[in-house]
């Protein structure tokens, strides 16, 4: 996807999504009709929704010593890291940059985090049914 | 689907996956968008099903609850994972399905999540009236 990019002779990176910079909304014509804000919130909602599914299961893992677990959901908080560290770029992205870009990384280590829970919290639920 | 070669000066394009950005044009920026807010509501609900999943999990351990409790939180957590998997291969499809000017495949998740859902609710019901009966 490649985006319209900034008129002739004006920067590209002023958008209203890059970070410290107060380009006013609408620099670029055209550019309200795509919708970057409603997608930026969007994968805000969902990097949150990612990291908070995680707090419960690292509480779980600890409470039932369930080692295994736990060092997953510490590999899952790490890829959270990562995830954050993802979405950032990717807001940046849907401002000005009129290169093409994909969300396909970000993409994946939602799906991480998310299987990275799953398998967790199913491996503690099956552990504690064995009991 | 037939592959197609890609277009319109996209031999060099190094997005990934290449079996998306490696076929037909490039799309409405709008349509790509939305398939990509699309994919990550999907995202979300799978998210819910394991966080709902894991909580179920959590309490089971804490307040003493039937037995059968866990693995309700278990299965709830396995239908979030392949949910998950599922969201990003969608998100592939309809891509793919744009670049290509191809029909959008069917959301046939919407009717296995449904299903999905109201199994996982029925047998949440059962199980408690056995509990509550015996």
């Amino acid at each position: 996807m490649r985006l319209p990019g900034p008129p002739a002779g004006q920067p590209a990176g002023r958008g209203p999504f890059h970070r410290g910079r107060s380009g006013p909304a609408g620099h670029v014509p055209g550019r309200e009709a795509l919708q970057p804000e409603r997608t930026a919130l969007a994968w805000q909602r969902t990097a949150v929704t990612a990291l908070v599914c995680l707090v419960p299961l690292v509480f779980v893992a600890l409470r039932t010593h369930v080692t295994a677990v736990a060092v997953g959901a510490a590999a899952a908080m790490a890829v959270s890291g990562v995830l954050v560290w993802s979405v950032h770029r990717r807001l940046g992205q849907l401002g000005d940059d009129t290169r093409g870009y994909s969300p396909y990384t970000p993409m994946t280590l939602v799906l991480a985090v998310t299987v990275l829970c799953a398998v967790g919290g199913a491996a503690v639920g099956v552990s504690l049914w064995l009991r | 689907m037939a592959e197609q070669p890609a277009a319109h000066g996209d031999h060099d394009d190094t997005r990934r996956p290449a079996r998306v950005y490696g076929v037909g044009e490039e799309p409405d920026p709008r349509f790509s968008m939305a398939n990509e807010r699309t994919a990550l509501a999907w995202m979300r609900t799978a998210l819910a099903l394991v966080g709902g999943g894991v909580a179920v999990v959590s309490l089971s351990s804490l307040a003493g609850m039937p037995g059968w409790a866990p693995l309700v939180g278990a299965a709830s957590c396995l239908g979030g994972g392949a949910l998950a998997l599922r969201s990003v291969s969608a998100w592939a499809r309809v891509e793919r399905a744009l670049r290509l000017r191809l029909p959008l495949p069917a959301p046939r998740a919407l009717a296995m999540l449904a299903a999905g859902v109201v199994a996982l609710a029925v047998l949440t019901l059962v199980l408690s009236v056995v509990e509550l009966t015996h």
